[in-house]
């Protein structure tokens, strides 16, 4: 079964965002190409453990896994997430509903955690510039990524409970963040003053 | 600011945000996403709210300086962008690193190149930098002496090249305050009231700019633009001039003269070019004299 899940790029101070496409079919391999570097090529084993450690079982199929445009450099951990759902999905454990709607960036721990990653503000931006309605960030970045209004920012914690929301099966806490009245009421909070010198 | 120890160079510069105008908000989100590139948003904050203050250490490589890297992450510069990077002690600085700074300091952005692409970063900051007049710290101190040589003293402050210094709009002498001065409770004028005054003036700039695009304030006028809002009496000109040949300025210091004198006049409220603040302006060009070692 062929799904797509969508990521993003940081490049500089702009982010592009990367299709991943995974195919399972029968055999027992795992390819994943589209121009991975060292830590996104290392991100098949964490996820192989984040998966089994997370209550769910590696597909026993042939997957293919494609990070599109294939041109693009993909550099860092933040595709964990996308690539560990999308193998999910294509195994049929996670409904397609919300996936075409759906950005997600995020790095995995053994265990399933989700850990923070940098540049969520762009993609956040993108996420909206593109249409998405939802953005699933871990934890740690959703109220940077928050700051953007006109979409729906949800922090997670842990893998499983993405795959929850995903299918409907629970609800992950919309982060809204009201930036405009934190701004102004940090912005004359000054830990110097002229008057000491 | 050239100052012997301890006379309150760094503490002066570290208050320079407080009386900064506010961060709009599309400035602080520029800022943000600067930071948020380069991981160092903190957990619990959205936006930046204030602007930023870095003050890299004397020992910074040049590409944390600037930016770059396998993958170009922004420097420190960039993340000074619409804020303050404050260089203690400049002439401990490398060389090398202070001339890259040259650029970015003029084009308020800066651009990374790497064979398979290339990144801009913008970084408009104000640099600010302290440093001591000599070695030993103590040169024109009212009362310590100084135990520098000439030749030291001259090899000292020409660690600070010509080009970077003639960026350096502001260029003032800090001399410490005596016993008297230093206990004296009545406490100074609060950073709130200073940004006050800094409003009013940058309101002025506002409306005069109005019919300007991308141009909101006196540093980013043109030539053209200068020679219309600062325009000097005649008074004014000659005075000018003799401080040109006298001192040699160049040609950008003659334009960031004229900038530094219509930002006095606007301070004031006064819409017109004055001598006087023309005097201050030059007055604040103490570096640029090439005696300034000599003049004791």
């Amino acid at each position: 079964m062929l799904v797509k899940v969508f990521g993003a790029s940081v490049q500089g101070l702009s982010a592009l965002p990367v299709t991943v496409e995974v195919n399972a079919s029968r055999g027992i391999k795992f390819f994943l190409v589209g121009l991975p570097d060292n830590a996104v090529k290392e991100s098949h084993e964490r996820i192989v453990a984040a998966i089994e450690n997370s209550g769910y079982r590696f597909p026993t199929k042939q997957i293919v896994v494609n990070m599109a445009p294939a041109d693009l450099r993909k550099e860092g951990a933040g595709y964990d997430l996308p690539l560990a759902i999308g193998i999910l999905a294509a195994d049929e454990k996670v409904s397609l509903d919300k996936l075409e709607r759906t950005m997600m960036i995020g790095e995995l721990s053994l265990d399933g955690t989700l850990q923070p990653v940098k540049g969520a503000l762009p993609v956040a931006i993108k996420a909206r510039e593109m249409g998405f309605e939802n953005l699933i960030v871990p934890e740690q970045n959703v109220r940077e990524a928050a700051v953007v209004n006109q979409l729906k920012v949800f922090g997670a914690n842990h893998m499983n409970q993405v795959v929850r929301f995903l299918n409907g099966e629970d609800v992950l806490q919309i982060t809204d963040v009201d930036t405009r009245a934190e701004f102004y009421a940090q912005q004359s909070n000054f830990d110097f003053d002229f008057a000491d010198v | 600011m050239i100052g012997p120890p301890g006379s309150g160079k760094s503490m002066m510069a570290k208050r320079l945000p407080s009386i900064l105008p506010p961060l709009s908000l599309s400035e602080s989100l520029e800022t943000t996403q600067i930071h948020s590139v380069a991981g160092k948003l903190n957990q619990d904050c959205s936006l930046i709210a204030q602007r930023p203050f870095r003050s890299p250490h004397h020992t910074i490589s040049q590409v944390a300086l600037v930016g770059g890297g396998q993958n170009p992450q922004p420097g420190e510069v960039s993340l000074a962008h619409n804020g303050v990077l404050f260089c203690d002690e400049l002439p401990e600085f490398s060389r090398s690193v202070l001339e890259v700074l040259r650029q970015p300091l003029e084009d308020r952005q800066i651009n990374i190149s790497r064979a398979k692409y290339s990144v801009t970063y913008p970084c408009s900051f104000m640099f600010v930098a302290s440093m001591n007049p000599c070695p030993c710290g103590y040169y024109n101190h009212p009362q310590k002496a100084c135990v520098c040589t000439p030749g030291q003293i001259h090899r000292y402050l020409h660690k600070i090249s010509g080009p970077l210094l003639d960026r350096i709009d502001l260029q003032i002498e800090i001399t410490p305050l005596s016993f008297e001065e230093l206990s004296r409770t009545a406490p100074g004028e609060n950073s709130a009231t200073i940004r006050e005054r800094v409003m009013r003036a940058r309101q002025i700039q506002e409306q005069r700019y109005a019919g300007c695009q991308g141009v909101h304030c006196n540093a980013q006028m043109n030539s053209r633009m200068l020679r219309q809002y600062a325009a000097l009496d005649e008074q004014s000109t000659e005075m000018l001039r003799s401080a040109m040949t006298r001192l040699q300025l160049s040609a950008r210091a003659y334009d960031r003269i004229l900038k530094v004198a219509r930002t006095i006049a606007d301070l004031e409220g006064c819409e017109n070019v004055l001598t006087h603040h023309l005097a201050e302006a030059i007055g604040y060009r103490n570096l640029d004299r090439d005696d300034w070692a000599e003049r004791g």
